[in-house]
């Protein structure tokens, strides 16, 4: 497939974190799925942070294959956004806190954010619309995917 | 990319067609990784996948530790809270 075929998809702490860990849902197969180059996963520093801090701090000894999992998903990391464009971006979702997860995604012109936060990001449907994203769960996301990959043929 | 119809036979057992076979290089008793995409739909990678064996390490290694998904979850809520006022305090 090429490139510019490839599904793009963006991943929340929460989605990155339950697709590793969880072997039956939607977010492990699209990690299996970047695994073999048929989508292409990106992540913030801030996601990758924040899952490191929050199993060393659950289950530490799971830190090193956890960081393996990333690897061999061939998850690509970007750079957080700077403040400025934080600043620029509050009132694009209610909690603050997610915002520079939000600009990230939009930065990079995902074409999904993964998210299992239902709550902050996909249950107000403002937060796509002011973003210009599409955001869904593990599941709606591998619905999409399939989408585009059958929709490829 | 390749089209064509396959069919399943007994025991489940199905024939890559021999164009993809040689394409791929292809033989028997190569192992394949499969992912299931939902509504029927599956994609076959010619690899044991690495993801599924160390995620599943991961998951194993939560289960010793008596903490569940769910719980980590919770976690990753707290520190969203602390990157923030870590990186973007004042913003």
């Amino acid at each position: 497939m090429s490139d510019a075929a490839k599904p793009e998809l963006f991943f929340d702490s929460s989605a990155l974190f339950a697709g590793v860990a969880s072997s039956t849902g939607a977010g492990r197969a699209l990690l299996q799925l970047g695994e073999a180059w048929a989508v292409a996963i990106t992540v913030s520093e801030q996601v990758v942070t924040e899952t490191e801090r929050s199993l060393a701090r659950r289950a530490p000894a799971a830190l090193p294959f956890f960081r393996q999992t990333l690897r061999a998903s061939h998850i690509r990391i970007v750079n957080d956004p700077a403040p400025a464009e934080v600043q620029a971006a509050r009132g694009f979702i209610a909690h603050e806190a997610d915002v520079p997860i939000l600009v990230a995604a939009m930065k990079v012109k995902t074409g999904f954010l993964v998210t299992l936060n239902r709550r902050h990001f996909i249950e107000d449907p403002l937060v796509a619309q002011r973003s210009g994203l599409r955001i869904g769960t593990p599941g709606d996301a591998l619905a999409w995917v399939r989408s585009k990959l059958l929709g490829a043929r | 990319m390749n089209e064509g119809t396959i069919q399943l036979r007994d025991k489940g057992v199905i024939t890559l067609p021999i164009s993809l076979r040689r394409k791929y290089s292809l033989r028997s008793g190569d192992v394949f990784s499969l992912v299931e995409l939902g509504e029927g739909a599956f994609a076959l990678t010619p690899q044991l996948s690495r993801v599924a064996a160390l995620g599943d390490k991961v998951s194993e290694m939560l289960q010793d530790a008596g903490v569940s998904v769910e719980e980590v979850l919770q976690t990753l809520d707290e520190e969203r809270e602390r990157y923030y006022s870590e990186h973007y305090a004042g913003v």
